[in-house]
């Protein structure tokens, strides 16, 4: 597939999304939005497929693909009305997994080398984190596997801040860094991310998750 | 236009038009749209096939099955169970306009 023909089919799955988003905002047109966009996202992942090499790793790929997919239908057909909100949750969690590993990938293989490359990046690995370990309490609570009530620990938001700043630093450190130190201070990001998630959501009450659950949107 | 500033072009404008069609939701639908907006942002599932097809160490491979998992699970369940709620919504609308 040529370039040209690649950044049309962007543009124009682009719109598709925007178009379904837009027929989300009325009851009647709501179902037939979502799946539009649902289409959009199926035609990029199939776009995605024919245009990259997968050479070596193909195995790995479409194991992946068929593992999540299977697991998704099981998700879907068994998911009972009133579980929803920690269902969301559980699943916002698996695209800041998906968003942490994907950055951490990008900057071990040393695929990114421009300072900006590795600054956003950098801040894949921190919002990819904190979303994760912030959306699996979330998640946890409204099912009733965590405490319902808020959990405020010694010296609570002290350490919010403190994990909030060592992530700010690195997240500044990392661009400046020789690609040796690279992969640890990746880790230490991550490390401090999901301390951050941890602590920003413990503290929250079951009955206000809902809202907990909107604010980390992974990138 | 180096390649940078066309990425932050992108962004800021997906930002703005992100926040100028949600505003125009009706609280009715809150609750479908965040879950339809989580599946979209599963979006992250090419950027991990991409970067997985890259790698060439076994451990590299592996957290990038991890991640491909996780993002399929993301935008599959995402769009399905969203889907369900929004059933759902019909079924209730017809169940009213039978009622009147």
């Amino acid at each position: 597939m040529s370039d040209t023909l690649y950044y049309i089919f962007s543009v124009l799955l682009s719109l598709g999304v925007l178009y379904g988003i837009r027929l989300m905002s009325k009851v009647k047109t709501a179902a037939l939005g979502n799946r539009v966009s649902a289409l959009c996202m199926l035609a990029a992942a199939a776009i995605t497929l024919m245009r990259t090499d997968l050479s070596g790793s193909l195995p790995y790929i479409i194991t992946g693909l068929a593992g999540g997919s299977l697991v998704s239908l099981l998700m879907t057909a068994r998911a009972k009305m009133i579980q929803m909100p920690q269902i969301v949750g559980l699943l916002n969690g698996l695209g800041g997994l998906a968003s942490l590993l994907a950055a951490l990938l990008t900057v071990s293989s040393g695929a990114a080398r421009s300072a900006f490359e590795l600054t956003t990046s950098a801040l894949a690995l921190a919002v990819g984190a904190l979303t994760f370990s912030g959306s699996l309490v979330a998640a946890g609570k409204l099912h009733g596997q965590l405490p319902q009530k808020p959990l405020v620990y010694l010296g609570h938001s002290a350490l919010t801040v403190f994990a909030a700043l060592v992530m700010v630093a690195l997240i500044a450190l990392l661009p400046l860094s020789a690609h040796g130190n690279s992969l640890l201070l990746s880790l230490l990001l991550i490390l401090a991310g999901l301390i951050f998630g941890w602590l920003f959501a413990i503290r929250v009450g079951g009955a206000d998750m809902p809202i907990t659950c909107s604010i980390p949107l992974p990138v | 236009m180096s390649m940078e500033i066309i990425l932050i072009v992108v962004f800021v404008a997906a930002t703005l038009l992100g926040y100028k069609l949600i505003n125009a939701v009706p609280s009715l639908l809150h609750t479908p749209l965040m879950s339809g907006m989580n599946a979209l942002s599963g979006i992250t599932l090419l950027g991990i096939i991409a970067v997985t097809a890259l790698s060439d160490s076994v451990a590299g491979k592996l957290a990038g099955l991890v991640g491909i998992i996780a993002a399929t699970i993301n935008v599959v369940a995402g769009f399905g169970v969203t889907d369900r709620m929004l059933r759902m919504f019909r079924g209730e609308q017809q169940h009213q306009e039978n009622g009147q």
